[in-house]
């Protein structure tokens, strides 16, 4: 920004830590060296969020570390700023922290073939292959492309989706979206549950 | 935008003599910020009673020898060098003037800031081109010192972020997720003393050295000040504890960062 | 969404979280905020510290919202509409509505048709063969143009016909029904009477304890109509404030996750329309007063074909009516239970459920269970394992019967991903990708995009029926298997195909293929200049940022419609412009720059009041708020009805005891009858959340597993004793359709009521948990109990009353 580069004189704090140990105005800075070597100090990422859970609309401001090649998430808290929350969180928005970091994930795609009683750990290349066969068998199967009046009615109704209510919402459009090009008309998500 | 005067000396007074006594590696800074304390509020006193005309010019003669005298607090050569210093530094502060040297600037601070806190500051700093609002002090348009957050009085509440004035020391409120030097609201980093574990809302100071105090950076100017958390530590005074941030600064200069604006120690 | 839709023009929430300070009497109906909503509900506090707000609280349980109320009126679950009918009634039988807004903005004037009757319990234009309504059947008498007729004094105004419709509505009426006593009714009728007034605003504020009925749209419409009346609407602090359950219901109910409509609230096409025509024609309003805007009416045809063309590309051409053959056409109903009811017919072969686990939601999770088992495919898109990925393991199940297929796809969390979520005051807020994808999960738009390319990939390569609609669909993504959400984001904002710039409104939308908008709601969100929705200026600036002092806000995060805030806001104005209550303005016309100032006005921004100006309400055919609606399945006026299982005969008329136009899915499909009666099953229940939890998803997290960790009934003290039952004791609670064997927690929260002189108990069922989650062996689904029936026009399950019997283990 303008303002701050034409004021570039106000930067010369580290510069002016000169590499004797001693500040420009003659300060010792030995011990602040001695501090700063012993204190494990580390970086975190500030993101903005939003809460997970009712349609109050609480806004986040997220703290995470990256090590290496994981991401942690140290703190969440309520955004000072939101007209809505005001800095605000209540116990369960609070607690979505624990949602967000849980050890009881689904750790892979699964698949339980007719009749088996358990699941088995696939690979998604298996799982989409094998769901979109069956999404166009199905669809090949119940799709009405004229009802018994001779209407075009182009639908597909052997399959229903529904879901949608913590999609973002490109998500649930682009779902919408999708599911009507297949012919859906079953289409659902939590507003009436 | 309202600006706040914190000009509470006693309180100050003391949160810096707990912090000279809890962060020896301060101890100078902190000893010499206790004798400026005894300068600005007598001086802060008489520029209310008196209102100056020229500030620079009183401030020159009321209040720079009563600095000079204090700094024999501070290191060796700086009481012998700011004896050196003229009225001429003080309007240059005033009106935002870049080419002070190291000791020419610190002896205008603090010179200056006891009796900006009592006066007009926006008058006394009217041939400061700087505009007023936004990132810069909505008084005087000096440049933020520090960034702070007010104590909400609950765990899960966050209190609201400010920015203080490194010249007049008026705070004002500055979004939570924007760089205080260039505006950017992405890609900002803060920089604290590692603790264990995930938080939820704003978490106590346990009984950490810093735990209080964080370093937000910013990427897209790569710079960075010091944030000090009233939420986590209601008895900080932002000013004093600012002081003993200087282990954070230097790790912050390490990763290349370069401070928004450095404080009256010229640290 | 139907019943404020059919009232308003709009299925949204009328006002915001903030706005609702500004009340001076606040309803809050089958909803329990400081619970269930407790930041939103800092906001009803504010007003009761700040401006000495009155609260009232109607609801069968005395909950921690009851706690902090003025008053508690304990109501028997599901009779909303006789207390607001009552209210009705005493605010017209005492002259306490706002006659002049009344005139201004409601049909109240309008003349409806010499065929319009209601008759013991039935109004006119029901067809006894289908079982339903035609709605067509409730009219005005309209002039050779089609203008309706006003006159306000005539027998068959909308305002007179009303007045005949409550006058049965006595307060006696209302205690019998609802068990309010009716002195207790009497005083809160007196308070919502203060606010007709111009200087007073009621706000009601309600969440899905009305909704949850088989005339839950109804429940809403009464409350609306008693707004109309108080002259409420449009206005900050008043208005109709449905308070959404989940983080972007509203967002994906916009983008039309919903079996009736497209992006945008377009209807969804009907079998029979062959055309843009025939679609226009059939789903528009038609404009019904010379001076009404008709705003959505008239642009509907604008609104479709950018949709088709966002949808079909170049494939829409103005030659083949913009590919809408392409769109399916549903022959019925297909909603939430209407999935189930086909796969129990064996209709049904495949189910997708993203986030949403079908055996815990029922209604009746015994009969969900059984019509899982029908399919011959299901796949659970989700962070965690979910009752309906277990399904086929669930007690009771043997999993070697289950034919069905199950796909666990382990799908990511909202902060492992960007894009925006849209709060209950239409705010849309972008948020951030905090996390990577945890493992090997991905995110369900990728998880879909990719399926659908790869189905398309099968046309493709094998042929099959009708590959169209698959073949043709534009995915214009960068990475069109992994689509970016800002792209999306751009795709539903919309732009002109001729300069290839994104529109700011949706008021440039052409209707001959020369723009594109996946939803007009959102046209403008996304302009050339960048997304609003990522907007910040907040609360660390109020003198900068709310320039009225109002809380609008307007650049944080961006609503729909245009950054509106208040919609309906030209009500909050009289006929001249000036506001009605000065302390309190919405929007306000400046004689000076000959413009309306505040909010977004929801009304043309330069026309100026005077005798011909449009009529306030943009998004219906009146101009006018509804009063009057044939927008909704079972009738123009909400009437009470009982619900499908009731102890009692609905005292109005016992002969049409349950609403006409309810659906029995049962009994349509020939399948036995799952409908319990008051001699088996003598007590109301009604189930409800705790604050702790967030319906299923909790049972994964350990603080919240902690702090609520066991399945519970809430049984009335006076009930407990007669039964012996004591606090922690184990009970057994049954519905005709399954039970429930869990502890009592033995309280004073829940009654007993007198209804039609015999007295009722109600027992509380809290819904959260199920055989999978930390607590595995809590494994009784509270929806065993519920009903398979909705309500007549939105399908939405009876989830808040039905019988049950009680007894101690």
């Amino acid at each position: 920004m303008e303002d701050t580069t034409r004021r570039e004189f106000m930067g010369i704090g580290a510069a002016a830590t000169g590499a004797l140990g001693v500040s420009a105005l003659g300060f010792d800075l030995g011990p602040a060296h001695t501090v700063r070597q012993r204190l494990r100090i580390e970086g975190a990422t500030v993101s903005r969020s939003v809460c997970p859970y009712c349609a109050v609309g609480c806004s986040l401001l997220a703290y995470t570390r990256r090590t290496g090649r994981k991401t942690e998430l140290l703190q969440i808290e309520g955004d000072p700023d939101s007209p809505v929350n005001e800095g605000t969180l209540c116990p369960k928005g609070a607690s979505s922290l624990e949602l967000a970091v849980s050890r009881r994930r689904v750790p892979s795609p699964l698949y339980r073939a007719p009749g088996a009683t358990e699941f088995k750990r696939v690979s998604w290349e298996f799982t989409l292959d094998k769901l979109a066969r069956n999404i166009k068998a199905s669809r090949d199967r119940t799709l009405v492309t004229k009802d018994a009046d001779g209407n075009t009615v182009n639908r597909c109704e052997g399959i229903a989706f529904a879901g949608g209510a913590a999609f973002s919402s490109e998500e649930g459009y682009l779902a919408t979206k999708v599911m009507r090009g297949l012919g859906v008309v079953h289409l659902e998500q939590q507003a009436r549950v | 935008m309202t600006a706040v005067h914190p000009a509470d000396w006693a309180t100050a007074r003391r949160r810096a003599e707990t912090l000279r006594t809890r962060h020896p590696h301060a101890a100078d800074v902190l000893t010499l910020y206790l004798a400026l304390l005894d300068v600005w509020e007598e001086s802060a006193a008489a520029a209310r009673d008196t209102r100056p005309d020229s500030l620079a010019a009183w401030s020159a003669r009321h209040v720079l020898p009563r600095v000079v005298a204090a700094t024999a607090y501070g290191p060796e050569p700086l009481a012998a060098r700011a004896a050196g210093v003229g009225e001429p530094a003080l309007r240059a502060w005033l009106a935002g003037d870049e080419t002070l040297g190291p000791v020419e600037r610190y002896v205008a601070r603090a010179a200056t800031r006891g009796p900006l806190t009592a006066v007009d500051a926006g008058a006394a700093c009217a041939a400061d081109p700087a505009p007023r609002g936004g990132r810069r002090c909505p008084d005087c348009g000096g440049p933020p010192q520090l960034s702070y957050r007010t104590d909400a009085g609950d765990r899960l509440v966050s209190g609201r972020r400010m920015l203080q004035c490194a010249r007049c020391a008026a705070s004002w409120a500055c979004a939570a997720h924007t760089c205080a030097g260039c505006g950017e609201t992405s890609r900002r980093t803060v920089y604290a003393e590692h603790r264990e574990g995930t938080a939820v809302g704003r978490r106590d100071a346990d009984g950490s050295e810093f735990g209080h105090l964080r370093v937000e950076a910013c990427t897209g100017c790569s710079r960075y000040l010091v944030d000090v958390d009233l939420g986590r530590d209601p008895r900080a005074v932002p000013e004093a504890d600012e002081l003993t941030a200087l282990p954070l600064g230097l790790y912050a200069g390490e990763q290349g960062f370069t401070k928004l604006t450095p404080n009256v120690m010229g640290l | 969404m139907v019943s404020l839709a059919a009232t308003f023009g709009r299925g949204a929430m009328t006002n915001h979280w903030r706005d609702i300070r500004h009340a001076d009497v606040i309803l809050v109906n089958g909803a329990n905020p400081a619970e269930a909503h407790p930041v939103g509900f800092r906001w009803l506090m504010r007003a009761k510290t700040d401006r000495g707000a009155k609260i009232i609280h109607a609801d069968p349980r005395f909950t921690r919202t009851s706690a902090v109320a003025d008053t508690h009126l304990r109501i028997r679950t599901g009779s909303d509409v006789a207390y607001f009918g009552g209210l009705i009634n005493y605010v017209l039988g005492n002259d306490l509505h706002h006659r002049e807004y009344v005139e201004f903005a409601t049909n109240a004037g309008l003349v409806v048709k010499d065929s319009y009757s209601f008759d013991e319990g039935l109004f006119n234009g029901f067809d006894e063969a289908t079982g339903a309504y035609d709605p067509t059947a409730w009219a005005y008498e309209t002039d050779a143009d089609g203008n309706a007729r006003v006159d306000i004094d005539h027998p068959r105004s909308v305002l007179n016909l009303l007045r005949a419709h409550y006058s049965r509505y006595t307060p006696e009426m209302v205690e019998r029904i609802t068990g309010i006593p009716r002195e207790q009714f009497l005083e809160v009728a007196r308070l919502v009477g203060t606010t007709g007034r111009p200087d007073k605003v009621m706000t009601i504020v309600y969440a899905v304890g009305l909704t949850h009925h088989t005339t839950g749209v109804q429940l809403i419409r009464s409350g609306a109509i008693l707004q109309l009346l108080l002259g409420n609407m449009g206005r900050p602090g008043g208005g109709m404030n449905a308070e959404r359950g989940h983080a972007n219901i509203q967002g994906n109910t916009d983008h039309a996750i919903s079996w009736d409509i497209l992006p945008g609230y377009l209807k969804v096409p009907a079998p029979g329309q062959r055309n843009l025509d025939d679609y226009v024609a059939q789903s528009a309003s038609k404009k019904l007063r010379p001076n009404a805007v008709n705003f959505f009416g008239e642009n509907y045809r604008r609104f479709m074909v950018s949709l088709l063309k966002t949808w079909y590309g170049d494939t829409a051409t103005a030659d083949n009516e913009f590919a809408f053959d392409l769109l399916p056409k549903p022959a019925a109903n297909s909603s939430w239970i209407s999935i189930f009811d086909q796969a129990l017919r064996g209709r049904m072969e495949g189910l997708i459920l993203s986030g949403m686990t079908a055996t815990s939601i029922g209604p009746d999770s015994n009969q969900v269970l059984q019509a899982l088992s029908k399919l011959k495919w299901l796949c659970v898109m989700d962070p965690f394992r979910t009752t309906s990925s277990e399904f086929w393991n669930a007690p009771g199940m043997n999993p070697a019967d289950v034919r069905t297929e199950v796909f666990m796809l382990p799908a990511t969390h909202w902060i492992e991903k960007d894009g925006s979520f849209t709060n209950s005051g239409r705010w849309a807020q972008w948020k951030e990708q905090v996390l990577p994808p945890e493992g090997e999960s991905r995110h369900d738009h990728w998880i879909l995009a990719d399926l659908f390319l790869r189905v398309r990939a099968l046309y493709e390569a094998q042929g099959g029926r009708f590959p169209d609609p698959v073949r043709r669909l534009t995915m214009d993504y960068r990475d069109p298997r992994r689509p970016e959400l800002d792209e999306i984001a751009r795709e539903i904002n919309g732009r002109d195909l001729g300069t290839g710039e994104r529109l700011t409104t949706f008021a440039d939308l052409a209707d001959d293929g020369t723009t594109t908008a996946g939803d007009w709601i959102y046209t403008g969100h996304y302009p050339p200049e960048g997304n609003l929705t990522k907007r910040r200026d907040g609360v660390q600036d109020p003198e900068k940022n709310d320039p009225t002092g109002m809380g609008f806000y307007p650049n944080w995060a961006w609503s729909w419609p245009v950054n509106r805030r208040v919609l309906y806001n030209r009500a909050s104005a009289d006929p001249s412009g000036r506001p009605w209550d000065p302390d309190r303005p919405g929007i306000v016309w400046d004689p000076a720059t000959r413009t309306w100032t505040g909010d977004v006005p929801d009304y043309p921004p330069t026309a100026a009041p005077g005798p011909d100006a449009p009529l306030p309400f943009i998004m219906t055919g009146e101009g006018t708020g509804r009063i009057f609606s044939n927008g909704v399945a079972d009738g123009p006026f909400p009437e009470h009805y009982e619900p499908v299982e009731s102890p009692v005969d609905n005292p109005l008329h016992p002969g049409q005891s349950t609403t006409p136009a309810v659906y029995r899915y049962d009994e349509r499909a020939g399948r036995p009858n799952r409908f319990g009666t008051v001699a088996d099953y003598p007590y109301i229940a009604t189930s409800y959340r705790l604050t702790e939890h967030e319906h299923y998803v909790t049972q994964n997290v350990e603080q919240l597993v902690r702090l609520q960790p066991e399945a519970f009934v809430e049984v009335p003290a006076e009930l407990a004793r007669e039964k012996g039952i004591e606090t922690g004791d184990r009970v057994r609670v049954s519905s005709k359709r399954g039970k429930l064997e869990v502890r009592a927690v033995v309280t004073g929260r829940l009654g007993p009521l007198m209804i039609d002189g015999r007295k009722v108990y109600q027992i509380g069922i809290p819904i959260h948990w199920g055989f999978v989650g930390i607590n595995t062996g809590q494994h009784w689904l509270a929806n065993a109990l519920t009903p398979f029936v909705g309500d007549a026009s939105s399908r939405t399950p009876e989830f808040k009353a039905f019988l049950v019997n009680l007894e101690k283990m």
